[in-house]
């Protein structure tokens, strides 16, 4: 591509401005101020439009568009150019507004006349991003000058790389995952997230705990609600069972003072359920106390058998003397022969021990001090204490025989079943009151177990998701960090040898030196000139100037694959001393064999570019 | 062995008969990303009611759900004891596959609760309802002996329910051939989100969807009311919230500013009461800062909100990896990466970084 001419309608301090353009070498020598930094950026502008948006420049931050705005004037920035690519003409005409919205842009075959679609008109042309143009076709004064505390390493691996500092990008991306997970040690968001994953796992295994025991109180409280029902019938029918023994009692009492009485009596009776057997005892050892003499004799008495059948004889043989005389006198005799008998013969004799009445007595009393204290009270006393209580039970016992009959035998019985049923339901409202304490233990646990679990589980997602994309987050940061350092190692053994080459033939060209440069993958140059390789800060700012011009013309060389279309050149040697500029504007002069230089300056001196 | 039960609805022999399809309910589920997760759930218990709500006032006779009804093991009692209450007051016969979503632990729950519900097992199970024949099983155990085991009456109209997927056996091998040689006449299938219609042989098989959508990629929902006498189906769609998705051209914005008004008008036919999934396309300019724009425009906005970027750099990538330069050289090797969106991501963050802009 070559530019023929370009027609600038406005554009910053410049305003309908034409310059037409030849081959080979042009040279713009006009004075400081007149805009040829300006023209660089029209021609710049034409080829890739403007950048919108908002960037530094000095003090300020503003858009191309605001910057190249034409000076006291609302006019409509912009212009036509005219170039020449592949045998074809083409004229680029391109105004621009505030925003990218505004601006036209028309590219016109000016042979055919046909507008042709191109909406980046300069990688159309030149196959280049506005980027790689201005490292490589572009080269005003700061591109070549260096500095005295200037790292030209730096410098150069920016220039190659068009990136300013890699190891700050580095840095950043490093930053970046370090903000997401520290290399070392626990930190950053994965490390928080998964500290919070952990947590949300545990509440979720407490979800999980609190919905089995939950479902065990269920349980537990189902059972509980049927034991209780059953008990619930149970009482029911306890106390409907009481109430009707309780009914058939009052009716069959009559009144709660005969039935008391009863009680009383029978209670009393039941008391003295021994004193009739005893009465008789009792009785029985009085009459051996009255018979017993105080002291014991012997006793002699007739055999009485014997003495009945003398009595019986004599009296036989005193009638029969009236009949028969001597008949009856025998008999007579015989029953007086058994009347001295019945004296000679007699029965054993009985001797009562000595104290026999006293023992009587002593049994006695101890019979009788069950009813009576007997004290100091003598055997008669006693004995009318006894009657006396005898007495009493007997009058109890009719009584209570003919209350009996008023009341009747049930309530004994009744009172007996009541009082079962009575126990049986106190027992069953203990059970019941066990089974509401128990359900009121289990409903009071269940409150506590709160839980949600699909609360839980959603934070668990949420938490799991943002963990995710975190580590993703993380992974892109360290396959980014990770390809560009390849694509540094890339280019540094893919382009740095060529660079090198052409850069060193250059150098050679112009300084008529047998430089050797060497470089390596991290940019550190070096120049070997009579057998010693020197860093290229051993050299003068003069050859380090070259060396750079050297390396912008062999990094455009390699660029354009060899056929630079053209350079614009803005004043980029004014502070060369006179034998750099020469090997400068030589360089150039050299290069306009085959590619459109177009020279902007202010000085007088042209060098090797001078029409001469 | 198939174990038969019949349940002879006389009213209904050789009448028309209406039978509901549904599937993939998931009650209880978790929801991450909605604005009250508690009230979602309670609105798909209340879309479940609706359903059967529905079906007694058009007369369906019989409700089949072809799995996922509950959702994992966070369904509640609570839950279970109302879908209960909801079948028992239903009028429809009711027949639930329990699905890949789920212990049998609340089947067991509701079967307990409300004993007129019929549940399927590993083997095939047959319900009759007048002379319609509701058979199904539980996928993924012993499934090549089990379809060998299928056996129907073809006097009958027989339906199948199953849930699982008919392209992907991983949830249990749905056998296509089987079903296209069976007398089916429907397959009320469960485990896809959205409704779709199939055919194995003259076998009409139906994806009925989900009954309210709980994601975004649920765009539908209802479910499929089958009549027997016609043969035909009908979806019918039913929501109480739904899923909108909106692209979102951001190419021509080049500031905030703009994206905010872009962003403003593209949403405002969208309902407050919706989910919302959008996604941003286009050509995304340098410096325009979409997703912290997007979160301080749509924040709060609506129930539920997924954004998604798929908008790419501002840069013709197939020039730049020409390049002599670390960009060129990053660029083409990003190229290589065969994942789409990683190698996006890594183009964005990688180009944004030599711009400084990280």
């Amino acid at each position: 591509m070559k530019i023929i001419s370009l027609q600038i309608a406005s554009f910053g301090k410049l305003k309908n401005f034409h310059c037409d353009f030849s081959n080979g070498i042009n040279v713009l020598q006009k004075k400081n101020g007149f805009g040829k930094t300006t023209l660089a950026n029209f021609i710049r502008a034409m080829l890739f439009g403007f950048d919108y948006k908002r960037t530094k420049r000095g003090s300020e931050s503003v858009s191309d568009a605001a910057f190249w705005a034409t000076w006291n004037s609302t006019e409509k920035i912009g212009g036509s150019m005219v170039v020449e690519h592949q045998g074809d003409t083409y004229r680029i005409e391109r105004f621009f507004g505030a925003t990218a919205k505004a601006e036209t842009l028309s590219v016109v075959n000016t042979k055919t006349g046909k507008a042709q679609n191109i909406s980046n008109v300069g990688e159309f042309f030149l196959g280049l991003t506005a980027e790689s143009y201005d490292r490589s076709t572009y080269l005003p004064q700061e591109a070549v000058e260096i500095s005295s505390n200037e790292n030209f390493d730096s410098r150069l691996a920016g220039l190659v790389q068009n990136a300013q500092d890699y190891d700050g990008v580095q840095e950043k991306l490093r930053k970046y995952r370090k903000d997401l997970k520290y290399e070392r040690g626990d930190g950053g968001v994965i490390y928080q997230l998964e500290t919070q994953k952990m947590q949300l796992q545990r509440q979720l295994d407490g979800c999980r705990q609190a919905q089995r025991r939950e479902k065990e109180i269920d349980v537990r409280l189902q059972q509980i609600d049927v034991q209780r029902q059953s008990l619930q019938k149970e009482i029911q029918s306890c106390n409907s069972h009481i109430s009707a023994l309780q009914t058939a009692e009052q009716s069959n009492v009559g009144n709660m003072q005969e039935r008391e009485k009863l009680q009383r009596l029978e209670s009393a009776l039941a008391r003295l359920a021994d004193l009739e057997q005893d009465k008789v005892a009792c009785d029985a050892l009085a009459e051996k106390i009255e018979k017993t003499p105080e002291i014991a004799t012997k006793q002699r008495k007739l055999h009485l058998p014997l003495l009945i059948a003398a009595i019986c004889a004599l009296a036989a043989g005193v009638g029969l003397c009236f009949w028969m005389l001597a008949v009856g006198l025998g008999v007579a005799a015989v029953g007086a022969v058994l009347f001295a008998l019945s004296f000679v013969v007699r029965p054993a004799i009985k001797t009562l021990p000595a104290g026999e009445k006293d023992y009587y007595l002593t049994e006695y009393f101890n019979i009788a001090s069950k009813y009576v204290f007997c004290g100091e009270m003598d055997f008669h006393r006693v004995q009318k204490e006894l009657w006396q209580i005898y007495n009493d039970y007997v009058g109890d016992k009719r009584e209570y025989a003919a209350l009996k009959k008023t009341v009747g035998s049930a309530p004994a019985h009744g009172d007996a079943q009541l009082r079962q049923l009575q126990q049986s339901l106190a027992e069953l409202q203990h059970a019941s009151d066990c089974l509401s304490r128990e359900e009121g233990g289990l409903i009071a646990e269940r409150k506590t177990l709160r839980y949600d679990f699909a609360v839980v589980q959603e934070s668990l997602l949420g938490v799991e998701q943002q963990l995710q994309e975190a580590k993703r987050n993380y992974q892109i940061a360290l396959r980014t960090s990770e390809l560009l350092a390849q694509a540094k190692e890339n280019l540094s053994t893919g382009y740095l040898p060529e660079l090198c080459a052409k850069c060193q033939q250059l150098l050679c060209q112009i300084t008529e030196e047998p430089y050797q440069l060497v470089v390596d993958r991290n940019f550190d140059i070096k120049l070997q000139t009579g057998g010693v390789t020197k860093s290229l800060d051993y050299f003068s700012r003069g050859i380090r100037e070259i060396t750079l011009l050297s390396f912008r013309i062999a990094l455009a060389q390699l660029l354009y694959d060899g056929n630079i279309p053209f350079v614009i050149v803005d004043d980029a040697f004014v502070n060369f001393d006179e034998p750099n500029f020469l090997r400068a504007t030589a360089l150039l002069k050299n290069l306009s064999r085959n590619t459109q230089v177009i020279y902007f300056t202010c000085q007088n001196r042209l060098g090797h570019l001078s029409a001469k | 062995m198939a174990a038969i039960q019949n349940f002879t609805n006389f009213f209904g022999l050789g009448a028309t008969m209406k039978i509901i399809h549904t599937a993939d309910i998931h009650l209880d589920s978790p929801l991450v990303g909605v604005a009250d997760s508690a009230l979602r759930r309670t609105e798909l218990l209340r879309a479940f009611a609706n359903m059967s709500a529905f079906a007694d006032n058009s007369g369906v006779e019989a409700i089949v759900v072809a799995g996922d009804l509950f959702d994992e093991s966070c369904v509640s009692h609570k839950t279970v004891a109302t879908v209960a209450q909801i079948i028992s007051e239903s009028r429809a016969q009711w027949f639930v596959l329990r699905g890949n979503h789920g212990s049998s632990a609340p089947y067991a729950a509701l079967k307990n609760l409300c004993p007129k519900v019929n549940l399927f097992d590993e083997n095939w199970m047959q319900y009759t309802v007048g002379n319609v024949c509701i058979c199904g099983r539980e996928l993924g155990v012993d499934d090549v002996a089990k379809w060998a085991q299928l056996s129907l009456d073809p006097a009958k109209y027989n339906i199948l329910v199953l849930h699982g997927d008919v392209d992907d056996p991983t949830y249990g091998d749905i056998d296509k051939k089987a079903i296209a040689a069976a007398p089916v006449k429907y397959v009320a299938l469960g485990h896809r989100h959205s409704f779709a219609e199939h055919k194995f042989g003259r076998v009409r098989v139906c994806y009925s969807g989900v009954l309210e959508v709980r994601g975004f990629d649920e765009d539908t929902s209802g479910f499929v009311l089958l009549d027997t006498d016609a043969d035909a189906i009908k979806f019918v769609p039913q929501h109480i919230r739904s899923a909108e998705t909106l692209r979102v051209d951001v190419s021509a914005v080049t500031t905030d500013l703009a994206l905010e008004k872009a962003l403003i008008d593209a949403v405002s036919n969208v309902s407050a009461r919706n989910y919302l999934n959008l996604e941003f396309v286009g050509i995304l300019q340098e410096g325009v800062r979409l997703n912290a724009v997007a979160q301080d425009v749509l924040s709060g906005r609506f129930f539920a909100l997924r954004t998604k970027n798929r908008t790419t750099v501002p840069y013709d990538l197939q020039k730049l990896q020409q390049e002599v330069s670390l960009r060129g050289e990053f660029v083409k090797l990003a190229l290589a990466i065969t994942d789409e969106e990683e190698r996006a991501a890594v183009l964005e963050l990688g180009l944004r970084a030599l711009n400084g802009e990280v």
